[in-house]
């Protein structure tokens, strides 16, 4: 204990000895070590976003589809559902609920224009669990799952040329797969963040749709639990039950996002190993010279007898405590960039551009306290490496010789 | 040239301090000059696969057509307009096509789809759909169609079926055509393959009574990443109902998110200069410490503290040079190779996506002057200054205490 104190004295003096020069790397370190945490949390809060936008946007966690549905979208591949088995299926799970819908391609024709959307069948009182609850509505929402009117977008609406409260007429395949006209009052107009999806989706009460198409099943069961992310064990047990059916996470039903969320976790320490990187040379320099300017010392001090293990420690522990102090000040720094940018950042100047990496145009910062002591654990011990060989150097030396230096 | 002498051998006087400081600039600039190769290589072919399956590089099109498309709002004569653009130099391909919103039926069956009408000597020069055609083939009569191989899927359509076209005409009416399926095209692009339907143009404008109308002029240039130019040469031409748009309108998604990606990496290669540029410059400082007494001596025998300065500002540009020539060689090493295999977008697994984000089976990277003079120069900007940063003691110190400073 005696000896550790000696020892981190002695780092100290010395530190303070050259505090010029030290701060100076403490800067760099603190910049180095702030930037990753920075640019870390940035990439977390996309990730995240990607995460619960996907979810909220009508995949949520788990999916449930009839086989060959994904191909073929239509009333054809329905299945019949059976509430108390979906139920069954969740049991011990964080569900925060669950939707069964109908989600069939169709034509849309107004007085004057035509367009194709998906027309999907929802009971609202079930919606509560997706992006659907949360639409800025003009007029009215869906009452019930037999409310057979319909909630169209604003993009659309536009599109189509026609108001809230006209009549649209949708073409869509019906149970047998026959072309169908079904005339719909537009009951409500929603807003969403996405254009696309005021674009493309369409809704209306599921039972109702199921009368209109002559059918009693429905094409989809959308799960959503309370967590972020949904266990693979929680995934196996909802597909065991349901062996007749495709069940998919989220990762299969956006591909894409699902790539891009996994490249996130490679970035981050591709980006870390850059950094440090970086700095390694600095430090490494700063350290040669340290012990390089101290070999008349060094060998002073085991002339009167200091252990070169004693050494070693001493010129380990400079590196590790100037680390530490750099690591203080950009994780101190990090956090107020991050509180500072707590509010996200807007990046509407993109809005498509981030719309197709599945982002919102705000984009949030999310500090991961993983990542954080993933970047104090390696640059720790990137400090300890970088000063072995200087110190190794500074005891190799026989003591004769260094006192003649 | 004394003075370069005097400085080559000053950085040799502390050997694995110059390699060190030297290594931290041929490391960064090795980084940013392959990040920077790879985006400058990435961004023209994805820009050159999207743009040919949908909007080509410029447009001429009814001035409220892209933010309303109707039926109504085309731009006409377009055969004479073709063969004006065709004239002007920096273009190599023009098509026009004709758009609209169909009800696609086969028996009982019927799905919406996009119909475009094309004429098919001229468009292949302008997309890629020809060579997408996986079952039949591009166009066999007048009276045919291509149509993506998920919608075929979804109505249960092959080759030779007929398929019966609802849209409406310009005057609001019913228009119909019932071409048969020559061919079924997969892009890999989901929306492209279930809602893309594409006709002769003739037989579409016909139904639609569009006569020689086109909705989109779309022009195919030799610099597509520099629109601007040919926008100048073709804007004379464009009809005063229509009006001209390139790419970064026509898809602002595209452009946006290589926007996005040039600002979020010029912030990584910021990030890794500043730190670069700190390390070397607390290795000056350390120098300039190391060496007060020499400084004191050189002004003893009559040195001014201009050429000391002006001797440390040679020491740091040699080092400079060295440090870019090892970066230099390094990023030469690993782009030689790179520049003629480019790198598969199956290596990295993105080859499922494709089509869906329009991207190139391959990639490889770009050299251009950008790439090449970016990073040296704003190290070396970053060295200078913090040369004078640490000179500032060779100011301060008078030629006593400087002589007699001990380390």
């Amino acid at each position: 204990m005696n000896t550790f104190r000696l020892v981190l004295n002695l780092s100290l003096r010395n530190l303070w000895r050259q505090r010029r020069r030290n701060s100076i790397l403490v800067v760099a370190i603190t910049f180095a070590i702030g930037g990753v945490i920075v640019l870390n949390s940035m990439i977390r809060g996309m990730q995240v976003q990607m995460v619960d936008s996907v979810v909220e946007n009508l995949s949520g966690h788990i999916k449930m589809h009839a086989p060959n549905y994904r191909d073929d979208p239509s009333m054809e591949r329905g299945f019949v559902l059976d509430p108390i088995r979906v139920d069954e299926s969740v049991e011990g799970l964080p569900v925060l609920g669950w939707a069964a819908r109908i989600t069939i391609p169709a034509v849309i024709m107004s007085e004057r224009e035509t367009r194709g959307a998906s027309l999907i069948g929802i009971d609202p009182d079930r919606e509560l669990i997706s992006v659907v609850s949360n639409f800025k509505l003009e007029g009215e929402g869906l009452e019930s799952t037999s409310d057979s009117r319909v909630l169209v977008g604003r993009s659309l609406l536009e599109e189509l040329r026609t108001k809230l409260g006209r009549r649209i007429v949708l073409t869509t395949l019906d149970a047998d797969g026959i072309s169908k006209e079904i005339g719909f009052r537009i009951v409500g107009v929603y807003d969403a963040e996405s254009e696309s999806m005021e674009k493309s989706l369409v809704f209306t009460g599921r039972t109702a749709l199921q009368e209109l198409l002559n059918s009693s099943e429905v094409t989809e069961v959308s799960i959503r639990l309370k967590t972020r992310y949904a266990k693979q064990e929680d995934f196996d047990q909802v597909r065991k039950s349901f062996p007749e059916l495709d069940v998919l996470d989220w990762q299969q039903v956006n591909p894409i996002v699902a790539f891009m969320y996994n490249t996130v976790n490679l970035v981050i320490y591709i980006w870390l190993g850059i950094v440090l990187g970086a700095l390694v040379f600095g430090l490494v320099n700063t350290l040669i010279t340290a012990v390089l300017e101290r070999i008349h010392e060094f060998g002073l001090f085991r002339a009167v007898g200091m252990r070169s293990r004693i050494i070693v420690a001493q010129v380990i522990c400079e590196s590790v405590c100037l680390m530490i102090l750099g690591i203080a000040l950009g994780v101190a720094g990090s956090f107020l960039i991050y509180a500072w940018l707590y509010d996200g950042i807007d990046l509407s100047a993109f809005a498509e551009g981030v719309e197709m990496m599945g982002m919102s145009s705000q984009m949030k910062p999310a500090i991961v306290a993983h990542d954080v002591l993933v970047v104090v654990a390696v640059s720790i011990t990137l400090a300890v490496v970088a000063s072995f060989y200087p110190a190794r150097r500074a005891v190799r030396m026989n003591p004769l010789d260094a006192l003649r230096h | 040239m004394l003075s370069v002498k005097v400085a080559w051998r000053n950085l040799w006087r502390n050997r694995r301090r110059t390699l060190l400081t030297a290594g931290a600039v041929g490391f960064a600039v090795l980084l940013v000059q392959l990040g920077m190769s790879f985006q400058a290589g990435s961004y023209e072919p994805m820009v050159e696969v999207s743009t040919r399956f949908a909007s080509g590089h410029l447009q001429i099109q009814h001035v409220d057509y892209k933010d309303d498309p109707r039926t109504e709002r085309f731009v006409s004569n377009t055969t004479e307009l073709r063969s004006h653009l065709l004239d002007l130099p920096g273009i190599n391909a023009v098509s026009n096509r004709t758009e609209s919103f169909g009800l696609v039926n086969k028996d009982e069956r019927s799905y919406g789809a996009l119909v475009v009408g094309v004429d098919p000597q001229i468009d292949p020069s302008a997309s890629h759909f020809s060579d997408q055609v996986t079952q039949g083939t591009y166009f066999d009569s007048p009276n045919s169609a291509i149509i993506g191989s998920a919608l075929a899927r979804n109505l249960r359509v092959s080759v030779g079926d007929e398929i019966v076209i609802l849209s409406t005409d310009v005057d609001g009416s019913v228009a119909f055509i019932a071409p048969s399926v020559s061919g079924i095209f997969e892009t890999g692009n989901d929306a492209l393959d279930r809602s893309l339907v594409q006709v002769p143009r003739s037989l579409i404008n016909d139904a639609l009574m569009l006569e020689d109308s086109a909705h989109r002029v779309v022009i195919m240039i030799d610099q597509p990443m520099l629109p601007e130019q040919s926008s100048e040469v073709i804007t004379p031409l464009v009809p005063s109902t229509a009006s001209l748009l390139d790419w970064r309108e026509l898809m602002p998604e595209i452009s946006q998110s290589i926007r996005l990606d040039k600002i979020s990496n010029g912030i990584v290669y910021g990030t890794l200069t500043v730190i670069v540029v700190l390390s070397i410059a607390n290795t000056f400082v350390m120098t300039m410490f190391e060496r007060t007494r020499e400084f004191g001596t050189l002004r003893a025998v009559g040195m001014h503290n201009r050429s000391i300065f002006g001797m440390f500002i040679t020491e740091t540009i040699l080092m400079w040079m060295l440090g870019v020539a090892i970066g230099y060689l390094l990023s030469t090493c690993a782009l030689l190779p790179l520049i003629n295999i480019g790198i598969g977008m199956d290596s990295m697994g993105m080859d499922q996506f494709a089509g869906l984000l329009f991207l190139p089976d391959r990639i490889y990277p770009a050299v251009d002057l950008k790439v090449v003079l970016v990073a040296p120069i704003s190290i070396g900007v970053g060295m200078v200054l913090s040369t004078m940063l640490a000179s500032i003691r060779l100011y301060r110190l008078s030629l006593v205490d400087a002589l007699r400073y001990r380390e």
